[in-house]
């Protein structure tokens, strides 16, 4: 009877474990699948080549999330073809946006980081405190393709591809049914518009103070400031919110947008996302988001400009943006590599073609941070057109990009804004908490 | 007298239960509804259920994108290989702790329960470490061992629940008749117990199924991804495909329906008589 | 001792467990217990001996014991509630009043919340509840309600909205427990009580109860741990917001893990809530002895 028991449970443990053999055979088949087909295409791409050179065994995995922004294969084709032209295999890892973050921090604590990674303005401080990223210039990228490289302390990291301006959206049909003629230019004739949309009943003007990804702040009301040649900064370029006059008049601004009952309901947790379908389904007049979402807005009778400015202002206007910026990590094994493909991005196999570059920006109305490329934004809406003009006479601006823990600070700085504009501090409180987040961040 | 006091009782479930069927109903409802519809529809005022221009085309980008169905099939492979490990390596610990007494119990017991307090985010990193350690990152094991780990403490307190109402004069009459206590298990126990299963199989599916932190970071190819990775990346850094991700949920949804539907059964069998302990 | 012995037995059903969690989890949960003494865990390649200085600086900030406040209500609340909505909706499930089939149909729409990952809840319901949402439109029938209304951005009810989303998601997984439960419980007792002249409430408080307290118990403990955990329906639906009013300690965890990049802190927090989480279990596994006893 023992003997019987034992077997049974042999039996039993041996079942178990070809399961879980043959489970892990499965992952392992797969990936024997994979490499061979890898190994197949990349014969076959060797065979055409005329002079296959001897590095093409090299893959490079590039972390990013563009893949599910741009159309479907869009960025698999450039990687494609780049593979064609150098026999260097890109192998896309693409997560959601909003978790890029976390997978890059968790892969780079466990060495599972990709070589290529892409980087948002808020996080580059943390990543270089970390040691995830490497010298670019160092490794080989070029810098004269970019126009602009961000830097910490000096070192360049990490180089933008995109730039996506923050432009106004307006929408005409809201503003015509309230009776407002023109579009407004300065922040009275902005504040007298909202009211007069407010007192139409529709909703004027949308300001996202949501949490879980605070960029409103940065987009809409920093971006409102940039216009009006408003800063963070002093002078000598550190932080300085206590006693800003600019950043004052600001925040009254909005405060007096508040009052007015202006503001989109439910700013407090309002997000980037729905405040722009909400924009495109014709729910609120006016807002800002970035020029990529433009070709969104089919539905609706529209126009994009620069944000209003402060009553008196002449100056050329700041116009908040963002980035699709790429770095290279610090354990990446063939960093020359990795850099010879962000020279390509930027500007082809010979730093003369930027057409990857201007296809890119082209496809998602945004405008190249290379300097060979020259998209050709025939195809893009009217209004892209009208506003990439704008653009032009004035100049780009982010304060918050390089800033230390800038994820961490811009939630603090939020959330004092929602307190502030429902009056629950005043706005030397603001403003001299807002100093005290930015004076501590990266301590 | 006893006839209209049962009528009016009986009208009263009946209105509780179409209450309770519209509470957990209607926002499925409106995902349904939302999912036919283009992204801007969703957001117009006043809003409709049903508009003119209601289509199936977001269905049609799911299905026909092949990295989505590959997301599909990822799930059902990892969660279907969780569903049966968890089951059985949860049935012999629950076997353990109902049958026998042993120098230790309370603390293993304590352990199993305590060991999910932790929350996976702070978890994420040391246990990554491990997984890579073990070179089974990016692989569906790793996504298998974790769910086996995460579900195996409600999948053993259920069954010790289970077993415990099971009277232990049915184990002992099969070793009467001369069977072993693995026999016992395996033919009385477990078939008596298989509308405890059926719970515990159904949220083990479920939490396989849904799980979102680790799946994100223990793989990291397309082709290992799963569903609920697919419907975050809809979640664009500016705007949200709202359509196309209530398609996707409802889609991945209906599959777990349809086991429910088939797994009910077992909910009404009677299983009341005889070996119940009372 | 023999290994195949009547004294091993136990250890032999158990071990696939054990081995499973003492590796899997004890390890990591080591660590992380290991990076709450340290300064700038995982991000610094040597980190410094700290001692209990990250506790007394954690227990030192608002943000925390704002956020304790809000997980203990966002937890009993969702708990008891869970338990009450499970219990009712599993009595009508299993009531005599209804055919076969319209029980049928009725399981698998009570079900229904259930079957979706949490970001696609807190999708579903924040387009639901955003302003120019469903339910604006048809509570608009109340003269308090308009296309204006707040609910998941006024701070005073915010929470409140989070407990019944966490609730309307949460329920179907006590019912399904409780509906299987019951059809363990033999017909006979409340057949030899109906025989006595007892009522259904009676039955209800003298039969069904006892009979499914262990598994009530076990459920509900698990749910609290869960719940304490709860982190994507909140993270999505709010970010904690408006101004940290749903910001339970999962959030919390996170912005600190995540946002700030301070493991650390995390660490923290995140032991404090086991060390809570052990005594739970502990009253737990002694509550269960009693019930067998």
């Amino acid at each position: 009877m023992k003997l019987r028991t034992i077997m049974k449970k042999g039996l039993a443990v041996g079942l178990m474990g070809i399961m879980m053999v043959s489970l892990a055979a499965c992952g392992d088949n797969k990936e024997e699948e994979k490499t061979n087909a890898e190994t197949d295409t990349k014969t076959e791409a060797k065979a055409d080549e005329t002079g296959s050179d001897a590095k093409s065994d090299v893959t490079l995995k590039f972390q990013q999330w563009w893949g599910a922004e741009l159309p479907e294969g869009y960025l698999d084709d450039i990687c494609a073809k780049y593979e064609e032209e150098t026999g260097v295999k890109v192998e896309l890892l693409t997560a959601p946006w909003a978790d890029t973050k976390t997978a890059i921090t968790a892969g780079a604590t466990n060495g599972t980081i990709a070589d290529i990674i892409s980087v948002d303005g808020a996080w580059l401080s943390e990543f270089v405190d970390m040691g995830v990223l490497t010298n670019v210039e160092d490794a080989g990228v070029d810098s004269s393709l970019a126009s602009d490289i961000w830097k910490v302390d000096g070192t360049g990291y990490v180089v933008p591809v995109l730039n996506f301006a923050y432009p106004m959206y307006v929408n005409m049909d809201i503003l015509k049914e309230a009776g407002v003629e023109t579009v407004p230019t300065t922040w009275t004739e902005l504040k007298d518009a909202c009211k007069k949309i407010t007192d139409a009943g529709k909703s004027a003007f949308a300001l996202n103070l949501g949490t879980t990804n605070a960029n409103g702040i940065q987009n809409v009301f920093m971006g409102t400031g940039w216009g009006s040649g408003i800063s963070l900064k002093d002078e000598s370029g550190a932080y300085k919110t206590k006693d800003n006059a600019g950043l004052a008049s600001l925040a009254e601004m909005f405060k007096g947008l508040y009052d007015d009952g202006s503001l989109y309901p439910g700013m407090s947790t309002l997000e980037e996302s729905e405040m722009t379908s909400n924009f495109a389904a014709g729910n609120c007049a006016f807002t800002v988001a970035s020029a990529a979402t433009m070709s969104q807005f089919t539905d609706i009778n529209f126009e994009a400009t620069t944000i209003p400015v402060k009553d008196d202002f002449k100056d050329k206007s700041g116009i908040c943006y963002a980035s699709w910026a790429v770095g290279i990590s610090e354990s990446c094994e063939n960093k020359e590599e990795a850099a010879k493909f962000i020279n390509y991005l930027l500007g082809g196999i010979d730093g003369k073609d930027g057409s990857a570059s201007a296809g890119l920006a082209a496809t998602m109305s945004a405008f190249p941070n290379s300097t060979v490329a020259e998209p050709d934004y025939s195809k893009a809406p009217k209004q892209f057109q009208d506003y990439y003009e704008l653009y032009k006479q004035n100049y780009v601006i982010n304060e918050f990009i390089g800033l230390p823990n800038a994820s961490d600070v811009m939630t603090s700085m939020t959330n004092d804004l929602t307190t502030y504009l429902e009056g629950k501090i005043d706005i030397d409180t603001l403003l001299s908490n807002w100093q005290g987040y930015l004076d501590a961040a990266g301590k | 007298m006893v006839g209209s006091y049962k009528k009016t009782t009986k009208v009263i479930v009946s209105i509780l239960l179409i209450l309770g069927g519209l509470f957990s109903a209607f926002p499925i409802l409106w995902m349904v509804c939302s999912s036919l519809k283009s992204n801007s529809e969703i957001f117009s005022w006043p809003p409709k259920f049903f508009d003119k221009t209601a289509n199936l085309s977001s269905y049609a980008s799911v299905l026909t994108d092949s990295t989505k169905v590959r997301f599909f099939i990822n799930s059902y492979i990892v969660a279907g290989c969780v569903v049966l490990l968890t089951l059985f390596v949860g049935i012999l610990a629950a076997y353990a702790f109902s049958r026998f007494d042993f120098p230790g119990k309370g603390v293993f017991n304590s352990l199993i329960v305590s060991v999910q307090a932790i929350p996976p985010i702070v978890l994420l990193i040391p246990y990554m470490g491990l997984i890579v350690a073990m070179k089974l990152f990016n692989t569906y094991f790793a996504l298998i061992l974790t769910y086996l780990i995460t579900t195996l403490p409600y999948c053993i307190l259920m069954m010790t629940g289970y077993f415990n109402t099971l009277s232990r004069e049915l184990d002992e009459a099969v070793m009467i008749d001369g069977g072993s206590r693995w026999k016992a298990l395996w033919s009385v126990l477990v078939p008596i117990s298989i509308p405890g299963m059926v719970s515990v199989g159904m949220y083990t599916f479920m939490q396989a199924w849904n799980e979102y932190l680790f799946a994100l970071a223990l793989t990291q190819t397309t082709d290992m991804r799963t569903v609920p990775i697919g419907i975050n990346l809809l979640m664009g850094q500016h705007a949200y495909d709202w359509s196309q991700m209530m398609a996707m949920s409802v889609l991945g949804s209906i599959p777990v329906l349809i086991l429910f539907i088939f797994f009910q059964k077992y909910f009404i069998a009677g299983m009341s008589s005889g070996g119940v302990k009372g | 001792m023999k290994l195949t012995g009547k004294k091993t037995a136990p250890y032999r059903y158990l071990a696939p467990t054990i081995l499973l969690m003492i590796v899997f989890m004890v390890i990591p949960i080591c660590m992380v217990i290991g990076y709450s003494f340290v300064d700038k865990a995982v991000v610094s390649q040597n980190p410094q001996f700290v001692g209990l200085e990250n506790y007394k600086t954690i227990f030192a900030d608002n943000e925390y014991i704002g956020a304790i406040s809000n997980t203990i209500i966002f937890v009993v609340v969702s708990v008891v509630a869970h338990l009450i909505l499970g219990m009712l909706f599993a009595m009508l499930l299993n009531s005599k009043y209804f055919k076969s089939r319209t029980k049928t149909i009725a399981r698998v729409i009570y079900i229904l919340p259930w079957v979706f990952t949490a970001s696609v809840v807190a999708i579903l319901w924040k387009l639901m509840l955003q302003p120019s949402g469903i339910v604006n439109y048809l509570l608009s029938i109340f003269p308090q309600i308009s296309r204006n209304t707040e609910w998941l951005s006024n701070s005073s009810i915010a929470l409140a909205v989070i407990c019944f989303i966490n609730i309307w998601c949460g329920y179907p997984f006590y019912m399904i427990s409780i509906l299987a439960g019951l059809q363990g419980i033999s017909g006979d007792l409340y057949e030899s009580a109906a025989i006595d002249g007892s009522t259904a409430v009676k039955s209800f408080l003298h039969i069904t109860i006892p009979q499914l307290k262990p598994i009530l118990i076990s459920i509900a403990m698990l749910d609290f741990i869960w719940t304490l955990q709860s982190f994507n329906v909140i993270w999505m639906l709010t970010g904690g917001g408006p101004v940290n009013a749903t910001e339970t300690l999962s959030i919390y965890i996170y912005k600190k893990a995540f946002q700030k990049v301070d493991y650390s802190m995390a660490a923290t927090a995140a032991t404090i809530l086991l060390v809570v989480c052990i005594f739970i279990a502990v009253f737990y596994v002694r509550q269960q002895k009693k019930v067998r006893e």
